[in-house]
């Protein structure tokens, strides 16, 4: 091993594996803010003030600045994607998270996702499911399934879990590693689109989950504690 | 929330198929179930239910009415019920934040025990029996979705009001504590002061005892909003609080009150001398329309017109449809569905995901450079070819200009500086440098940091030279980055599993030796003994520290890391292991232990 060249964190490692995944794809990248709005990251993916469903994140909200919050998942990206741009396209948005939650091995504070978004006249679940199946075989190989179960999320309708089928130590396992759906009306009214000519479906997977299949770390915080100890592949 | 299976069975005319099918059929077209334990003889689901459907599935009604749809059961028609009175009780809504409310005054009941059925309906679903009328108010608030309370008749002066609370008024609830409650409030009141926290809690003033021998019953619905509110800022979240902010229908409370006062007046006695039902603005019917093409847009071709009457006839709902356009009238109690979307929902996870076909999508994007990432990317692979190694610490620190709301946490501000994280990584690291598989310990981060006003992405290196930190575009200029040309190589990556680290201390040993100048052969030989006894008893790979030439022979120097991961390792176990291997090495031809 070339000691004169140093090592990479294994979740730069798996974030690098998925662009180009997708970059196959023809996924381009887009990134946001980690301290956002509430507009962008609750308003606008139609998690209206005082539902149910923000409590769905526990959210980390700033002293002093109403309004702001560290943002709870990179969908808002998503939002400012398409403020700023027009359909069709696709795009990926990887980035750091936050949640008010107490930690374990599989919670942190602090953790990152990455988001897929795809926006086009004739976009259906059939291209949810290829698209998400293509990525899962290319990441844990030819032989990977997936299955989708109901599931909510506001922005999305109607909304998945994506569990992939892997094998691990010869013999197989479901696990659930994706939340998915068809991008809510809303969503798009939010944004100005043009919710009878377009479609979309949107994507939202954790990579420390992905990092923590791919390399076998067993647990979250590992990676967040400055320990050049689990760069254990170059 | 906890569902019994014996609870569920009570409302479908068929038996249910055994939990496990159950399970499975509720996991793949419903919802999550997060759990299934024995209770006595009764089995009892965690289902989560999320809050697109808490409207109508918090209740063992609500949930057996959607299995009964999705596995095709017949759902028990509950005897319609009736209340009747004599006399009005009275009842006074003052804000529009009360969408309904019912009173049922019963006189002559005796508070006592439930009855054992009643007992193990509520403990099976983890809750604790209190007395028949409490119990009572319970079992209906987790059969039908419909909360519930009752007062004793005899400490309410006048009759009840709901209202906003007063300018400094306060309520003592039932566990005791004193709340202070703001204008925005809503209250259920008598003539002289509060007697509930309207669909949160109740009051101790009109507190059921055992003495109690009238009761007023309320069933009643508030807006959700309101609710969730208050219960929010008093920090009481009540499974009824839960309910209400849920939004469920108002048309249920008429049931609920029938079977509420039917229930208690068997239980405990007493007959019923008086009620009223406000009901200030009935929910009117809501038909929807859509066409079978704006179900195929989302779920795809395969959707025809019968595929979605199919899932309309297993749930008994109420359509029309001619040439491919539906009229659908929507059941009050599923207020979620508000337009063709959630009906390619409701058909997508009825007929199952896995009978949907995976496609391409049908166009080529074109892949748009993101020039932030790439540098970012080509920073990253410029500092590795340099030595650098990457580490991740936290966003969270204890100095900063931005901090977070709830200072509960030790550290609530937001990094200003990756360089401060970084330090304390390096001493870390430093202290496990022969672990890390590279020459010395030199580390960088890429990340966000926060100012009052904005955020930017840094990197910050550190070495024994000390710590920099700029800007991305600045590094990028001061090192004349070309992120063009550089990427990152991944391709090459093979996937060994991640090896824990020990918690115990590591013993380094230093191997030297001398080999003839230009001898290819003896230089293998080398490097597999090395290799092998490697990958049998160090902790990291061996790594070559030093080398150089002198008088036509060449010096090779190894460092070895011993360590356990059960133990404190100690010099007596490590020798024992080096000297077969210093043996080895010097048997290669021409090789001389330095």
């Amino acid at each position: 091993m070339n000691q004169d060249i140093g090592t990479l964190h294994p979740l730069t490692l798996t974030l690098e594996k998925i662009k180009s995944i997708f970059a196959g794809l023809g996924f381009s990248v887009a990134l946001g803010p980690e301290l956002e709005d509430e507009w962008h990251n609750f308003d606008a993916l139609n998690v209206p003030k005082d539902h149910p469903a923000r409590d769905m994140q526990d959210t980390f909200f700033i002293k002093d600045m109403p309004g702001k919050v560290l943002r709870t998942h990179t969908s808002p990206v998503q939002v400012r994607f398409m403020e700023t741009h027009t359909a069709p396209f696709a795009i990926i948005a990887p980035g750091k998270v936050f949640r008010n939650e107490s930690t374990d091995a599989t919670h942190e504070a602090q953790f990152h996702q990455i988001e897929g978004l795809v926006v086009a006249p004739g976009i259906t679940v059939e291209h949810l499911k290829g698209t998400l199946l293509t990525f899962f075989k290319e990441f844990f190989g030819p032989e990977t399934e997936i299955r989708l179960r109901p599931s909510f999320f506001p922005f999305v309708e109607p909304g998945f879990e994506v569990d992939v089928k892997v094998i691990k130590d010869g013999s197989e396992k479901w696990l659930e590693v994706a939340g998915a759906g068809m991008v809510h009306p809303n969503v798009f009214k939010a944004v100005g689109y043009d919710t009878e000519t377009l479609c979309g479906f949107a994507f939202g997977m954790g990579l420390d989950r992905l990092m923590m299949v791919q390399y076998g770390i067993p647990d979250v915080r590992l990676g967040y504690q400055g320990d050049a100890r689990i760069n254990q592949w170059k | 929330m906890k569902y019994s299976y014996n609870w569920l069975q009570t409302h479908i005319e068929e038996k249910f198929p055994p939990i496990e099918e159950l399970e499975q059929k509720i996991i793949f077209h419903a919802f999550e179930v997060e759990g299934v334990e024995a209770v006595g003889a009764d089995t009892v689901m965690e289902i989560k239910v999320l809050p697109d459907r808490a409207g109508d599935c918090l209740s063992h009604f609500g949930m057996a009415r959607e299995l009964a749809g999705l596995l095709g059961l017949t759902l028990k028609q509950k005897t319609p019920l009736l209340v009747t009175a004599q006399n009005p009780y009275p009842v006074t809504i003052e804000s529009d934040w009360c969408n309904r409310y019912i009173a049922i005054h019963i006189e002559g009941v005796s508070v006592g025990p439930s009855p054992d059925w009643l007992k193990e309906r509520l403990e099976s679903v983890g809750q604790k029996s209190i007395n028949n009328i409490v119990d009572a108010t319970n079992f209906v608030l987790f059969d039908s979705g419909q909360p519930t309370h009752a007062f004793d008749a005899d400490k309410i002066t006048g009759g009840i009001t709901v209202r906003l609370a007063h300018i400094d008024e306060t309520i003592t609830t039932l566990s005791n504590e004193t709340k202070a409650l703001a204008t925005n409030d809503l209250l259920i009141a008598d003539d002289k002061g509060a007697l509930a926290i309207a669909g949160v809690k109740g009051g101790n003033k009109a507190e059921v005892t055992t003495e109690t021998k009238n009761i007023v019953l309320e069933i009643a619905n508030f807006d959700a909003a309101a609710v969730r509110k208050t219960s929010r800022k008093l920090g009481l979240i009540t499974d009824a609080s839960k309910r209400f902010e849920n939004n469920f229908s108002p048309v249920i409370a008429a049931d609920a009150a029938a079977h509420l006062a039917a229930l208690i007046t068997e239980i405990a006695g007493g007959h019923v001398v008086a009620m009223n039902d406000v009901y200030p603005a009935p929910e009117a019917a809501r038909t929807i329309s859509f066409s079978t093409d704006s179900i195929a847009r989302i779920l795809g071709n395969s959707i025809d017109e019968k595929t979605i009457a199919n899932v309309f006839d297993r749930y008994h709902y109420s359509y029309t449809s001619e040439n491919n356009i539906f009229s659908l009238s929507v059941p009050y109690y599923r207020r979620d569905i508000t337009g063709a979307h959630d009906i390619a929902e409701e058909v997508g996870r009825v007929i199952g995901y896995d009978a949907i076909a995976p496609l391409p999508i049908p166009f080529s994007p074109q892949v748009h450079e993101n020039l932030v990432d790439t540098t970012i990317t080509a920073v990253k692979k410029y500092l590795v070819d340099k030595g650098f190694s990457e580490v991740l610490t936290y966003t969270f620190q204890k100095k900063g200009d931005v901090f977070v709301a709830y200072g509960a946490r030790d550290k609530s501000a937001l990094r200003t500086n990756l360089a401060d994280g970084l330090k304390e990584s390096f001493a870390l690291n430093r202290l496990n440098a022969p672990l890390l598989s590279v020459a010395e310990v030199k580390l960088f981060e890429i990340g966000t940091v926060f100012f009052s006003g904005n955020e930017e992405v840094h990197v910050a290196t550190i070495d024994k030279n000390g710590v920099h930190e700029s800007r991305i575009p600045d590094f990028v200029e001061t090192n004349n980055i070309n992120a063009n040309e550089l990427h990152l190589d991944i391709s090459k990556e093979v996937v060994v599993p991640f090896k824990p680290w020990s918690l115990y201390p590591f013993i380094v040993r230093d191997i030297a030796v001398w080999l003839p100048e230009g001898d290819g052969a003896a230089k293998n030989m080398l490097e597999k003994i090395v290799t092998e006894f490697s990958a049998a008893h160090t902790a990291t790979p061996a790594v070559m520290f030093d080398t150089f030439s002198k008088e036509g022979r060449v010096s090779y120097a190894y460092r070895f890391v011993f360590q356990s991961s059960e133990k404190t390792l100690t010099d007596a176990e490590v020798a024992p292991l080096l000297e077969p291997l210093s043996e080895t090495i010097s048997r290669i031809p021409g090789a001389q232990l330095r």
